[in-house]
């Protein structure tokens, strides 16, 4: 397929390996990918209430993606509300609601549209999974993700004992109540028991982030965050 | 300012630690028990029921009205409408007045919280009892319920053993048995001189005329067959068309609320007793509308199918660290943050949406399915035109949408962020996030740029 790649301005910002390792991967499998030129999904503005400022991204992303086979983004959060914004500001057009749909987060595009089930990997380390929350509950995903992770050969991985959870990220929403997002984080992380894992993986940017930046606050003891992303590139998977 | 005073509530409430252990046991006991009471093929069955069968009441409500006022007073049940809560209270008041009532049991009613019925009550001279043993306790304590379906979860045991020996005059034990006893015992002589009690409603069965009370201690059954006298206080959108409907709302209800497939006691009130039957010579039902109707026919219009089940308080990521007084409204959690700004049109109500991580599990775990997430972000859109935001951000949002829409722009824009974040907490509202996580510095260049040196880029045909 030709894929176009939505970066995610957090990916450009933040995460630029999660960015790569999504390419990588996808051209492992055989895709060619293409880089249209982009912004932000609109996101923050969209759920702070400033819809009228939150429109125009959604009509940037359907100028510069319009007629794509698939596109394809390292985060479910900006996928959900590409698929929202798209229904929401665009809801009488075929096109509009073809490319919705056609809009898909990595593990969703390898899990539903490639059929991937416990790809081979290789990949040594002691992991813990955070669910993503627009991916499990916005996008309906479920705790899915974690199938691509099963068949990864060294990869020891743990889960939260509340794996649905919310880390407290929620954009402005750490702004707006950030004792309430602080008290979220720390509650999540201390669900990881003793002995910590080496890793912290998320397929969000935002969550890894709130998680990771908490982490680095409280003396950077415990696990490093890791994209989902990165760790199935490193792993090989799609080789 | 409104954005203000929830935030400093919630900070507060954030900051006891003993509530967030009590509620998070609490919400946690509730979730696991409805996981295991049901397979999850059959929990979805269930409410793929409920949903449908609470969607077409709440489409029908006009007619269901009609038709429950001739049913219930064939039955000889005086129905009486209140447009709002102030009317609603009246009425009560009226009847209690006719009937020189001086005592008041009461079983638990989130329409009679939303209507302050209690406070009404109590200002004309009348002793108000809560029996329910959840909001018997939070009266002790002078507080509301903190929760649907269990008032007083955000209390520990010591407390409530502190406010019944204090009610009593003698020390009780926090044991379950002991606190239970005196409570039972306190009830009982209470049920036994009340010449009045008021009642809340799960469903209002339109076909049939009656009322339907779902509880678990039996209070529900004195609270209606002991005093001379029975009003149940009951939002009109409780209203189902048949007993059929209620089965399908009631398999799920008790599973959601508590991990029960049927509650101890659902009491289905036909109506007054006759000569010679036990129970009470007068039965009244309020229909309270109190901003009801408008929500019909609009985009919430599903809300209005919520069967207070508490399902998504329990399973909620912001509600475990506050309890539900940091929401400042009768109905608390995502429902509440919903439901509150669609009743009320005060500013303080308007704020509640943004009381959200906007996670969304909230809308996977409701059995009538209601959009709990979307409504969130749709009423903070309506927060914001009319005029209820957080300071200074249409402001940023402003700015930051003639930055970064066109994504030409958006390449120099991100230079320029990078310098701004490198400054550290040069921005007011960075600084609330930077306070507790260290943000990692933007990365240099663009990734377009890392992703055509590696050649992972096929240019566009």
């Amino acid at each position: 397929m030709r894929i176009r790649l939505f970066t995610t301005c957090l990916g450009d910002l933040f995460a630029q390996e999660a960015v790569l390792s999504t390419a990588r991967v996808l051209r492992r499998l055989g895709h060619e990918i293409e880089l249209p030129e982009q912004t932000c999904c609109g996101q923050p503005a969209y759920n702070s209430g400033f819809q009228d400022e939150a429109r125009p991204y959604i009509a940037s992303y359907l100028e510069k993606f319009r007629g794509s086979e698939a596109v394809v983004a390292p985060s479910g959060s900006c996928v959900a509300m590409l698929r929202h914004g798209l229904a929401q500001f665009f809801p009488d057009d075929p096109e509009e609601q073809r490319l919705a749909r056609c809009t898909y987060e990595l593990s969703q595009f390898l899990l539903e549209v490639e059929g991937l089930r416990s790809p081979k990997g290789h990949f040594e380390a002691r992991a813990i999974y955070h669910e993503s929350c627009h991916l499990s509950h916005w996008l309906h995903q479920g705790d899915r993700a974690k199938e691509l992770l099963t068949g990864i050969e060294g990869l020891e991985l743990k889960t939260f004992r509340e794996p649905q959870l919310c880390c407290g990220f929620g954009g402005t929403f750490a702004i707006h109540f950030p004792e309430l997002s602080l008290a979220m984080a720390d509650e999540k992380l201390a669900d990881i028991e003793d002995p910590a894992p080496d890793l912290l993986i998320a397929s969000d940017q935002g969550c890894l982030l709130q998680l990771g930046g908490r982490l680095a606050a409280r003396g950077g003891k415990g696990p490093k965050p890791m994209h989902l992303n990165v760790l199935l590139d490193r792993a090989g998977v799609g080789k | 300012m409104e954005t203000e005073a929830r935030a400093q509530a919630v900070a507060a409430a954030v900051a006891n630690r003993g509530l967030h252990a009590a509620v998070a046991r609490s919400v946690d006991r509730h979730s696991y028990a409805a996981l295991a009471a049901l397979t999850p093929e059959v929990r979805h069955v269930y409410k793929a029921r409920a949903r449908a069968a609470r969607l077409r009441s709440v489409r029908g409500l006009a007619d269901l009205a009609e038709q429950f006022i001739v049913a219930a007073e064939r039955r000889g049940i005086v129905v009486h409408t209140a447009a709002d809560a102030a009317e609603a209270v009246r009425i009560v008041g009226e009847i209690a007045e006719r009937h020189g009532a001086r005592r008041v049991v009461k079983s638990k009613s989130m329409a009679t919280e939303e209507a302050e019925l209690n406070a009404y009550l109590a200002e004309r001279g009348l002793q108000v009892l809560e029996t329910d043993l959840g909001e018997y306790i939070v009266q002790l304590a002078g507080q509301r319920p903190s929760h649907i379906v269990a008032p007083c979860l955000h209390m520990a045991r010591d407390e409530i053993a502190g406010l019944f020996s204090r009610e009593a005059g003698r020390p009780i034990a926090q044991d379950t048995p002991s606190l239970t006893a005196f409570a039972r015992a306190r009830l009982r002589e209470e049920f036994r001189l009340a010449d009045l009690g008021v009642s809340g409603g799960n469903f209002l069965v339109a076909s049939e005329g009656a009322v339907v009370l779902v509880t678990n201690e039996g209070n529900g059954r004195m609270v209606t067959t002991i005093p001379r006298v029975h009003v149940a206080l009951v939002g009109v959108e409780k209203l189902v068309r048949d007993f059929a409907d209620v089965a399908d709302a009631l398999r799920i209800l008790p599973v959601e609320a508590t991990g029960q497939l049927i509650t101890s006691y659902v009491s289905i009130i036909r109506g007054p007793a006759g000569d010679g039957e036990d129970g009470p010579k007068e039965v009244h039902v309020v229909l309270m509308d109190n901003g009801r109707s408008a929500i019909l026919g609009g985009p919430y219009e599903e809300v209005l199918a919520c069967i207070r089940c508490g399902a998504c308080l329990d399973i909620c990521p912001v509600y475990r660290q506050t309890g539900g007084h940091a929401y400042g409204s009768v109905y608390s959690g995502p429902i509440g943050a919903v439901l509150t700004p669609l009743l009320r049109q005060d500013p303080a109500a308007q704020v509640l949406p943004f009381l959200s991580s906007l996670c969304g599990a909230c809308a996977d775990v409701c059995p009538v399915g209601i959009h709990l997430h979307e409504h969130l972000v749709a009423l903070r859109a309506r927060a914001v035109a009319r005029g209820v935001a957080f300071p200074s951000e249409g402001t940023a949002f402003r700015a930051l949408r003639r930055a970064w829409t066109p994504p030409r722009r958006y390449r120099l824009v991100r230079g320029l962020m990078r310098g701004a974040l490198r400054l550290g907490g040069g921005v007011p509202q960075l600084r609330a996030w930077t306070g507790g996580r260290v943000l990692p510095p933007v990365e240099p260049r663009p990734v377009g740029e890392l992703l055509r040196r590696e050649g992972l880029i096929d240019e566009e045909r």
